[in-house]
């Protein structure tokens, strides 16, 4: 791209081009920044109970199809009205290690993926303020990051799903019909993803086109 | 980009050099003159631009006193 001196360099137009999301993603790295602090000090010290870290039952609420429940009854309902369970709470009073791992697997990837799309955002947005909009390199990064949301989303799912199923089987006598299988999870959580990648994909050519066309202006005397 | 570094995609040549030495004027006199910085007026006299807007061809053409067709021309290319 030719440089052109017609154009003023402006910092602030950089800056308020990639607002509102640049001030969200500040704000979450942050507040993550923060919490991993307090959950780090709170762990050293034991006397947190996080999804399976610290000490304490590790718990993990699972799909209550086709577990038997007894001793739990909706109080107080009209007649006329039924009440099915949803999810139930399955906590092994004194886990292991391993089962510790397992409920870790539940949520922590998930976390995992959030704060790497974080990151991936935080750099794009760097790029476009460096670069421009239009860019080619904005342009390999959303796609980039519309792939990474797909596949990340997909094997969280399908990760998350399996480590479930493997603690659930450590606390439940017999077979587990409990946890949907991952093959069902993956279909039920990935549409949101799926939507979110696609866009991405699709603003990913709708940024080459615009790199192309810039640098034709660009090169106009 | 790629392109501009493997050189110009056209034929069209730029005779900018030929005019201001005819006239004996000197790249910083004739921006002042057109408006148009002397980067850009470089990236026209060395080929590298890719367009040129009618504007800037009436301006160079007023300050030059000339035709656009004394500024530009169409090499024949020989492959």
């Amino acid at each position: 791209m030719h440089p052109d001196l017609d154009a003023v360099p402006d910092r602030d137009a950089g800056r308020k081009l990639t607002q509102p999301l640049g001030g969200a993603v500040k704000f979450i790295l942050i507040l993550a920044g923060v919490l991993l602090f307090i959950v780090l000090i709170f762990a050293i010290f034991g006397t947190i109970q996080l999804g399976g870290l610290g000490s304490g039952p590790a718990c993990s609420g699972v799909h209550l199809n086709g577990i038997e429940v007894t001793g739990t009854s909706v109080a107080q309902l009209r007649p006329g009205a039924t009440a099915s369970g949803g999810t139930v709470s399955l906590c092994a009073s004194h886990p292991t290690l391993g089962q510790r791992l397992l409920v870790g697997l539940t949520w922590i990837p998930t976390v995992v993926l959030y704060l790497a799309v974080i990151l991936l955002l935080g750099q794009l947005l760097r790029v476009i303020r460096g670069a421009g909009p239009f860019a080619v390199n904005v342009a390999r990064r959303l796609r980039f990051l519309g792939w990474f949301v797909l596949a990340g989303s997909l094997i969280v799912v399908v990760g998350q799903s399996a480590a479930q199923s493997a603690f659930v089987s450590t606390v439940i006598s017999g077979s587990v019909p409990a946890v949907r299988n991952a093959s069902e999870a993956g279909l039920a959580v990935i549409f949101v993803p799926l939507l979110i990648a696609c866009g991405l994909l699709t603003l990913a050519r709708v940024i080459r086109v615009g790199a192309q066309m810039s640098d034709d202006l660009a090169g106009t005397v | 980009m790629a392109a501009a570094d493997e050189g110009p995609d056209h034929a069209i040549d730029i005779h900018l050099d030929e005019l201001l030495a005819e006239r004996g004027m000197t790249l910083t006199q004739l921006s002042e003159r057109v408006g148009v910085t002397i980067v850009n007026l470089s990236i026209l006299k060395n080929g590298r631009a890719k367009a040129i807007r009618f504007s800037t061809l009436t301006r160079l053409c007023e300050a030059l006193d000339c035709q656009p067709g004394d500024l530009l021309s169409w090499r024949k290319q020989s492959d």
